[in-house]
């Protein structure tokens, strides 16, 4: 008994990096969703490729403006991304839009496969490597800088929107860009401030991610993909709720293992989750209701 | 249904549905084509397998066009019903023995079994929400699914063993070792499904489909099961994926987990995509060519490794530039060919303006409506159509509507009458099947329907037209109102999918039934035009002709008369008195134009603030003095009468 109850405190140690992960693409998802009202495919790539930068740039200009340099990136590719595709495509659908960010992922991947290769990497420390143990668990620095990142940005998140009108402002801008400019918000302005902000977020991730578990074009962004739960757990809108969306992910996937043999059986996790959100979405009513009347002519 | 005026003698089956299997020459060309490529003089066999690939390429996409393209349902997770199919089958060539084409069923089963399960979940959730479910469902395959070693075998690698089919040494044998006998096996499989697909696509079928993606609501308010349809159009979705995978191993002769990851699900919404998402013919075109894409860019070294971005690309362009990808191509060549070809002009593509169409629409002043039936004396005792009793909703802590009684009686028009935000529409909901209240009962033709769902109430034969219109506005006017035969349409998928005979007939059928309702309301000039685009009046009249041709006895109109000018609300009040006239129609409706519906009603409820405030004749309400304060907008309790 003791030694299963060690194990998933074991368990829930060795999540928590991860869970910080998923923490900071998560808010991202949840950001681009405000301003867009569009689920961001290619937010796993937006991660990724900064983490490259920062693994070229970093013996030239050394690792602290490489990495300013690579979150910065991050920011611009997510303003990129709006501009080019998502804002373009508000016109012909949500599907569209989604689709579009499906294309951005798929340019992003092929990109960094062919500029950097598809062999796994090793990805820059942000700090210095050092292991230690924190009960039974061994962590390394790297792992305390992700978690130490993502409360960090969760703070951020949080002091945005308690105490100014950026939360505000985003949500107006995606529901009526009209009502938003008589307002006196540029919808324009904020939608890209949203987008920018979700970049530098999905840098941070990603840079420190590739820190511990290396840089590949296909691998690191699909490592990304539980964060999509965490949002969806957190109802996709709310930044409070992608958190703790990301801490239940990180955590169930952190346990599941120590949980007898059927939960050593590979992916089982991730059936675990499944299940999980599945319950979370049948509580979203299943009837047609009279607010599934929307214009259709509009 | 009876209808004062026939159309003039319709042929008694339209074959048109079956036009397109016409063998014209080009299409004569085109097969013969297909079936002897393989047999090019001196062409690689790369080449032969290269076209094999493209058609399981264009079955997956056809399976997107499908669900996706038509029913509006995106998929994240359609490489993993391929894999489902793939992995099945060689579990049932290694612990069963059973090899192609008998692992087919199974295969086609295990991923349509897959689809269905997300189509549940499809159920309940929609738009970004369910790309977001699908893109869980294939992480969960990816990891746990694809890692089963029971499921995909020892070392992450599953076998098939590519089968001899017939008696070696005779005539009648298949080697599908042979790339070309494979070809014609993958075609044969393609041509099965986009037949399918097609034939389903202009039936009862597709058209539900189409109105399921389009609006939900109305779909459910012409009898349409919505979740019917959607677990439907999954499962033949994923059966068609399935094909693909079972097709794919059997080539290959193995299969790995990789080969169905999140990214192949990308890579066959990108092909879907760039064919157009919405046209099978995209759907084969796409495949081909990304097929003869990676054929190139394997084969030109200069070219090596730039396919994925370059597919990428094609993908980015296509959405951004050419929304209608290689299937608008494909028009906009064709229609150049016929322009410079100088062909005949498309019969009826001279379509009148909206203007001209709309003067049919008017009602002749001179036009003698018969006299209403007479109002029973004690309507308690009539035969009644609806009867709503004591109906209370909630919505959280605001009680909407408060104990509400209504009372429909066969022949009757009634009117629901009552200021902005009274809960005349939360009412109305409530008896159409939108609202559940959290007391009374709802009855329509003395059958207790409080607990059955939209469609189960319009099966019942209650119509009903929106405030907020929900037409599909992509359609023609024609096809908005053949969808709304669904209840008339006995015939099932099968016969759809398989173009029987009844199907046909039935089509036929329905269509009669359209032109019927048609020539009712004077709308033939109307028929092929797109609903985007007409001008509001036209709108709601369509909406109203949409309701009729489900062969509704009752007709539930809410707010018919918003948005229309004087002349056309007049029009309006002539046409509901006729059509109760002439189809013997009993009618609710909801309405703030408060002449017109004393003009038209029998019988008038008036609530306010959720409660009913009165009921009685035009003329007994008018009286009411709770009512005329109401419209006033002076507080009731201010004026000392009891709230």
């Amino acid at each position: 008994m003791i030694s299963v109850l060690a194990g998933i405190a074991v368990g829930i140690a060795l999540a928590l990096p991860l869970a910080s992960a998923y923490a900071l693409f998560g808010l991202g998802i949840v950001v681009i969703h405000r301003a867009s009202r569009v689920l961001n495919l290619a937010h796993g790539a937006i991660a990724t490729l900064p983490a490259y930068l920062l693994y070229s740039l970093s013996p030239r200009i050394g690792i602290p403006a490489a990495v300013l340099l690579s979150l910065f990136a991050g920011g611009l590719l997510g303003v990129a991304v709006e501009r080019l595709v998502v804002r373009r495509l508000r016109r012909v659908s949500q599907t569209a839009q989604t689709v579009g960010t499906v294309a951005v992922f798929a340019l992003l991947v092929a990109v960094m496969g062919k500029v950097w290769g598809t062999n796994l990497l090793p990805g820059v420390s942000l700090v210095p490597h050092q292991a230690f143990r924190v009960g039974q668990a061994l962590m390394f620095t790297e792992d305390l800088a992700l978690i130490a990142a993502s409360i960090l940005g969760s703070l951020v998140f949080f002091g945005l929107f308690k105490f100014t009108h950026f939360g505000l402002a985003m949500r107006l801008a995606a529901d009526n860009r009209q009502a938003a400019s008589l307002m006196g918000i540029d919808p324009d302005r904020t939608t890209a401030q949203a987008w920018f902000l979700a970049g530098v977020f999905a840098a941070l991730g990603g840079v420190l991610l590739a820190g511990e578990s290396g840089l590949h074009p296909y691998l690191l962004p699909l490592q990304m993909l539980p964060a999509f739960v965490a949002a969806l757990l957190g109802g996709l809108d709310s930044a409070f709720g992608v958190v703790l969306g990301a801490l239940v992910v990180g955590v169930a996937i952190g346990i599941v293992p120590s949980l007898g043999s059927i939960g050593q059986q590979p992916g089982m996790p991730q059936v675990a989750l499944t299940a999980l959100a599945l319950v979370v979405m049948a509580r979203r009513g299943v009837r047609l209701q009279a607010g599934d009347v929307r214009s259709s002519l509009a | 249904m009876t209808v004062g005026t026939r159309v003039a003698t319709p042929p008694l089956v339209n074959w048109s549905s079956l036009r397109r299997y016409r063998a014209t020459p080009l299409r004569l060309l085109l097969l013969a084509a297909l079936l002897a490529w393989p047999w090019v003089p001196g062409l690689p066999v790369a080449y032969v397998n290269d076209a094999s690939t493209a058609f399981e390429y264009a079955l997956v996409a056809v399976s997107l066009v499908l669900l996706t393209g038509w029913v509006g349902q995106i998929s994240l997770a359609q490489g993993a019903f391929v894999g489902v199919a793939g992995f099945t089958t060689s579990l049932v060539f290694n612990h069963l023995g059973i090899r192609f084409p008998f692992s087919l069923p199974a295969a086609v089963a295990a991923s349509a079994a897959v689809a269905v399960m997300l189509g549940v979940v499809a159920l309940r959730v929609r738009g970004l929400y369910l790309a977001v479910a699908t893109l869980i469902f294939g992480w969960m395959a990816d990891r746990f699914l694809f890692a089963a070693s029971w499921f995909v075998g020892i070392g992450g690698s599953a076998q098939v063993q590519t089968p001899l089919i017939g008696m070696p040494g005779t005539l009648t044998v298949f080697d599908l070792y042979d790339g070309r006998v494979f070809y014609w096996v993958a075609l044969a499989a393609l041509g099965l499904g986009i037949l399918l697909a097609s034939n389903l696509r202009d039936s009862k079928s597709g058209r539900a489909f189409a109105a399921v993606k389009g609006s939900e609501v109305a779909a459910a308010s012409l009898g349409i099961d919505v979740t019917r349809y959607k677990l439907l159009a999954f499962a033949i979705s994923g059966g068609l994926a399935g094909l693909a995978g079972n097709l794919q191993i059997t080539g290959q002769g193995s299969a790995v987990p990789d080969e169905y990851n999140f990214l192949s699900s990308l890579f066959f919404l990108s092909v879907a995509v760039v064919g157009g998402l919405t046209s099978l013919r995209g759907a084969i075109a796409a495949g081909l060519l990304f097929a003869a894409l990676n054929e190139v860019f394997f084969r030109v070294t200069s070219l090596n490794g730039y396919i994925d971005i370059v597919s990428a690309m094609l993908l980015l362009v296509v959405l951004l530039a050419y929304p209608g990808g290689l299937a608008a191509a494909g028009a906009r060549v064709q229609g150049l060919s016929r322009s410079l070809l100088r062909r005949r002009q498309e019969p009826g593509g001279e379509l009148p303006t909206p203007r001209e169409a709309a003067a049919g629409l008017a009602v002749t002043p001179g036009h003698q409506v018969a006299a209403p039936p007479p109002i029973a004396t004690d309507r308690a005792t009539a035969e009644a159509i609806l009867e709503a009793e004591e109906i209370t909703i909630r919505f959280g802590g605001l009680t909407a509507v408060d104990s509400v009684s209504l009372r429909v009686n066969r022949g009757e028009i009634v009117g629901l009458i009552g200021p902005n935000g009274a809960g005349k529409t939360t009412l109305f909901n409530a008896v159409a099947g939108l609202n559940q209240p959290a007391a009374g009962r709802v009855k329509l033709y003395g059958r207790d329907v409080t607990n059955l769902p939209v469609h189960e109430r319009a099966a019942l034969g209650v119509g009903r037209t929106f405030q907020l219109i929900q037409l599909f506005p992509e359609q023609t006017v024609f096809e908005n109102l053949l969808t709304a035969t669904h209840l008339a349409n006995r015939t099932g998928f099968l016969q759809h999918a398989l173009l029987t005979t009844r199907a046909l007939h039935t089509e036929a059928d329905v269509r009669d039934r359209v032109h019927e309702v048609v020539a009712e309301l004077g709308m033939e000039a109307l028929l092929q035009r797109r609903v985007a685009g007409l001008p509001f009046g036209v709108l709601r009249t369509v909406e109203l002709a949409r309701a009729l041709v489900t062969g509704a006895k009752f007709v539930m109109l809410d707010e018919p008369a918003s948005g229309l000018d004087n002349a056309e609300t007049e029009n309006l009040a002539q046409r509901l008195l006729r059509l109760r006239a002439d189809l013997g129609l009993t009618i609710l409706l909801i309405e703030h134009d408060v002449p017109m519906v004393t003009s038209v009603s029998d019988y008038i409820y008036v609530i306010n603030r959720g409660r009913l405030l009165a009921e009685g004749t035009a003329e007994a309400v008018q009286r009411n003095e709770d009512v005329v304060l109401a419209y006033l907008g002076v507080p009731t309790s201010a004026m000392g009468v009891p709230a």
